[in-house]
Order: C-alpha cells, then structure tokens, then sequence
C-alpha cells in the first residue's frame, strides 16, 4: 500500500518578461519549499516569459529578491511554448492578463492556468485532494458558482497586479513582498496534500515530553506524534475528535510529525526536518484532516474507489454515498443524517472493487455558530451513530441544493456518462485503475446507476431514502 | 493539416450508443457524436482526410456554406487542445 514514487510536481510561472515577476516568484518559491520541509527535486519549480525580453533581471529587481532571500544567479531566460507548457502541472501567472494569454496561446494547460492570488483565493474551502490532483479541484471550483467573491482576479481588479512592472527600487520591492506573502499561502496550502515522498523524511527521536495518536484512516494506520509546548494540548485534541478512527492494534505504515510552538524559530527549524509546525493546535488540527485523509488516498490509489463523498448507512450496512463539491454541504448532510443514519465519512467514500465501504469516520469540521472559524468535532460528541452491518455501497447520489425557491425534494435518474463526467472530477486518483471508465462505470452500474438528488432543505432529504435504494417509485 | 495523422491520445475511452466518454489530462469528458466518432475512427491512425469522408459516410454532407475539411480540422484541433488526440506529420 506504499504510494507509487511519484514524478516531480511541475509549477510554471510566467509574466509578460521572464526576467520580471515570473523571475521574482520562482526565486521566491524555492527557497520557501525548501525551508518548509520538501526535497529539493520533489516540486520543480521553473518560469518563462510570454515575449522575449532582457537577458538579465534588473538590479532593483535583484536588490529586492536579495531582500526577501531569494537570488537571481544562475538565471537563463525562456520564452513560454507549447513544450514547456505541457511540462507543468499548473501554470501561475501574477496579472490575469497574462493567465488569458497563456490558456488562449495554450488551450490544452487553460484549464490548469491560475493567477498566483487567484490560486491561493480558490484553494480555500476545496476538499482535501491530493497535490496532483490539486489544480483540477480549482479548476472545478473555479468553473462552479463556488468560486469565493475574493477572487477578483479579473484584469484590472482588486487580486491583480498592475500590467505595468515596477520601474524602480521601491516598486519591486513592493512587488517582492506581495509575491513572497503569496509564495507563503501557496507553500502552506500544499504542505498537508504533498505525498509523503516529497516532504523531507523527518529525522525523528521522540523526546520524553512528545506523544503519539495512533489513527487508521481507510485502513492505512497512521501515527500522529506531537511534540513542542503545545503537545499536550494537542494529544488532548486530536484523541478526542478522531475518536473513531482511533488504531487499536496493528503497524502504522505512515507517520505525521506534528510542532505546536508559539516559538516562530522553534517552526522553522521543525518545518524544514520535514515536520508540521504550527502555532496553535485550531490550526494543526484543521491542516492535519487534509494530511490525514491525502495520506490515506494516496496510500491506496489504485485500490479503491474514492469519491468525495458523504456517506451514511442503513442498519443492515448498504451504505449511500451523497457525492458533492466542497462546501456545498456534506458535512452538514452528514451531521443531520447522522443522526438516525450510520455515520461512515463527511469526506471520503472508498469502496473497494467488489463494493465493499471502507469508512472513514474522521472528524467533521463545523463552523461555530456566529464566527468563520471552523472546528474539528467528533462524531461521538454530535451524537452521530456508529454504522452496523457488513458496510457494503448501496447507491450513488450527487447532491444539488437548490437555494431559491421553494423546490420540494425529489430523486431524478443521472444519465450514466453525464453522471460520470461530474463523479471523475470528485474521484481520487481514477487513472490509477487499469481501464479505469469501464472500472467506474461497472460499479456504479452495479448499484442501480446514479441519482440526483435535488433539495432545498435537508431535512426533506430521509423521505427520499427509499427510492434513493431502489426500493420506492422514482 | 493535410500530411497529418490522428490518433488518440486519451489515457481511456469508453464507447456506448454512439458517445464516447474519455480520460485525458486527468479529466473526464462526454465528447459529441462527431468528435465520439472521430476518436472510435482514430484508434489507429488516420489522416484527416480519411476522418472526413467517414464523418460524411456516417452523418451525411454538412449544410452547404459549411466546409467539411474545415469543419473536421476545426474538431481535431480542439480535440488534440484537450488531450483527446495527437496529431503528427507524416
């Protein structure tokens, strides 16, 4: 179950020159991976220009990079076509004249194309999916009435840079910093979703004050050591809301090396070992569910069928997966039905070939009443039941919500392409499957095909359970 | 793109009633029946000439002031955009 070494995850950057921004950012970016803790070849980092330009960076621009530790040696310039844009999993830009230009010169990498701010802006609220799935889940995002007000990434507006480049030293250092506090949110978004290759292995004593939680997640076990002046702390927190996937027995075949210190020194030496460093355990906690479930995903791609998904269970274990983009309501599907249903993931349903369910009763994070600030609760402290029965998939649903008007709910049968074409982009991992469609489409098929579920307010959706299973009219 | 050969590139394909539903670049996508045709044709390659008398054999002449070689390059062109294809010169 060991993840398949994986090739380098490829991030382009490109701006109008390539000695200007695009310039600015790589430097920026490298240093910023290596310092939290990822292998030097784990993310390839490198950036091009849409028109030829100088052959060298400016020395204000130069003076600026220095500023912020990042250094221009060793530059060559490129200009941007078709194959090195083929080479990049995501291509960032830092105006969104320059995104335009790059998905209308380069229609085949349009879709994996964001501004620096926009990507940032976009990743938050998206399921935890694996890095390299990452790009595609903006993309999904992006192209959904999902995507947050902040992003207003349109040429000219408020997340854009100006198209004109700084002509002197306090305009590039002006730039240097924006593009540096962006650097920073983008390396802190991908350190819970890397693979555990690309992260520095954690060189790893455990001291007399650390403790670990061992957890099992989709049948991977995985042990949570805590260290720093919040371990304790931390141990308390993580034990109680991953209550249900507490390991009794057996190895773990991955560990996650969590620092809560409010010592910014302290995190940064423990980031760059390869450990998580943050300064309080809200956040450590709200990272490590992402860490935890890319873990598991990636240590059984190929193996199962994972749908972002909530999944609940009758009594006699026919589990409903309700498949549905992030922040469109799983959790509080899954909270409300959890409540009479069997609570078995707010995030990932995985089934094995054969439709066996393996859950995944993680934590689900809830808003508290009032603030934007969401908690890690466990399914014991919401009351939510514990499924009985051999858990086995039942039936496929996707979940629209429809907020206007006074819609009853109702079930309507998804053509079974259609179906898929909106499944695939909440699969993890599906080409890993050898003939992966006919993989997908078989299994679906097998429990009646899929349905959609349209609603207004949750608690018309149990009436709907019956025909959900095949067993009422449709 | 006369001297040119298609064939496709979807990492998979999956054929019913007419309709391909193929994995490229990491996305699934439902194509239409002329472009679901195209790529059941380019499962070994062919030129384009050859995709674009099937295409005629099997939906009928475009309406006049429609270019059928236009039209088919047109739908290679966006295929081959989204992965779905690989055009070479032979």
């Amino acid at each position: 179950m060991s993840p398949r070494p994986s090739a380098p995850f490829g991030v382009l950057l490109v701006s109008r020159h390539n000695e200007e921004r695009a310039l600015l950012a790589e430097r920026l970016l490298r240093p910023a991976l290596a310092t939290q803790g990822f292998e030097a070849d784990a993310i390839r980092v490198t950036s091009a220009g849409l028109e030829p330009g100088a052959k060298r960076p400016s020395q204000p621009l130069k003076v600026a990079l220095l500023g912020h530790g990042g250094s221009a040696g060793g530059f060559a310039p490129r200009v941007l076509d078709a194959d090195i844009a083929a080479g990049a999993d995501v291509v960032l830009t830092l105006t969104a004249a320059e995104r335009d230009e790059v998905a209308s010169r380069h229609p085949r990498v349009a879709r994996h194309c964001f501004t620096l701010a926009e990507y940032v802006a976009l990743a938050d609220g998206v399921n935890p999916v694996p890095l390299s799935e990452h790009p595609e889940a903006l993309a999904e995002a992006r192209a959904s009435e999902l995507a947050p007000a902040t992003a207003d990434d349109s040429p000219g507006g408020a997340a854009d840079f100006p198209d004109e480049v700084p002509a002197d030293l306090p305009g590039w250092k002006s730039d240097a910093e924006r593009i540096s506090g962006l650097v920073a949110q983008l390396v802190a978004l991908w350190i819970p979703i890397a693979p555990v290759s690309a992260r520095v292995t954690p060189r790893y004593t455990p001291g007399r004050a650390d403790v670990v939680v061992p957890l099992e997640a989709l049948g991977v076990g995985i042990d949570v050591w805590c260290a720093g002046q919040g371990a304790s702390a931390l141990h308390r927190a993580l034990t109680s809301a991953w209550s249900r996937c507490l390991r009794e027995g057996g190895e773990a075949t991955q560990a996650i090396h969590l620092v809560i210190d409010d010592d910014p020194i302290v995190r940064a030496r423990a980031q760059a070992k390869g450990h998580v460093a943050y300064a309080h355990v809200s956040d450590a906690m709200h990272a490590l569910a992402s860490l935890v479930t890319v873990r598991a995903i990636d240590a059984r791609a190929g193996e199962l069928f994972m749908l972002h998904a909530a999944g609940l269970a009758l009594e006699d274990g026919r589990v409903i997966a309700f498949v549905a983009p992030s922040g469109t309501g799983k959790t509080t599907l899954a909270a409300t039905l959890g409540q009479s249903l069997g609570y078995v993931s707010d995030e990932t349903v995985a089934v094995t070939l054969d439709g066996a369910v393996v859950p995944y009763p993680k934590p689900l994070s809830v808003v508290q009443p009032g603030t934007a600030v969401k908690d890690q609760r466990s399914p014991d402290e919401l009351g939510l039941t514990v499924p009985t029965g051999d858990l086995r998939l039942a039936a496929v649903t996707i979940l629209h919500r429809v907020k206007d008007g006074d819609v009853p709910a109702h079930v309507v049968e998804a053509p079974l392409f259609e179906a898929m074409v909106e499944l695939a982009a909440q699969t993890s991992y599906l080409p890993r499957f050898d003939k992966p469609l006919a993989t997908m489409a078989r299994l679906l098929e097998s429990v009646g095909g899929v349905r959609v579920v349209m609603y207004s307010d949750v608690a018309d959706v149990p009436a709907l359970l019956p025909q959900l299973v095949g067993e009422g009219a449709s | 793109m006369s001297g040119m050969r298609i064939q496709v590139a979807a990492a998979d394909v999956l054929m019913r009633d007419g309709r391909a539903l193929v994995l490229a670049d990491g996305h699934v996508m439902l194509l239409s029946e002329l472009s679901s045709e195209i790529v059941a044709l380019a499962q070994e390659p062919v030129s384009v000439e050859e995709v674009a008398s099937h295409l005629a054999a099997a939906f009928g002449a475009p309406p006049d002031g429609i270019d059928a070689m236009e039209q088919v390059r047109g739908l290679i062109a966006e295929l081959a955009d989204a992965g779905v294809v690989s055009v070479t010169e032979v």
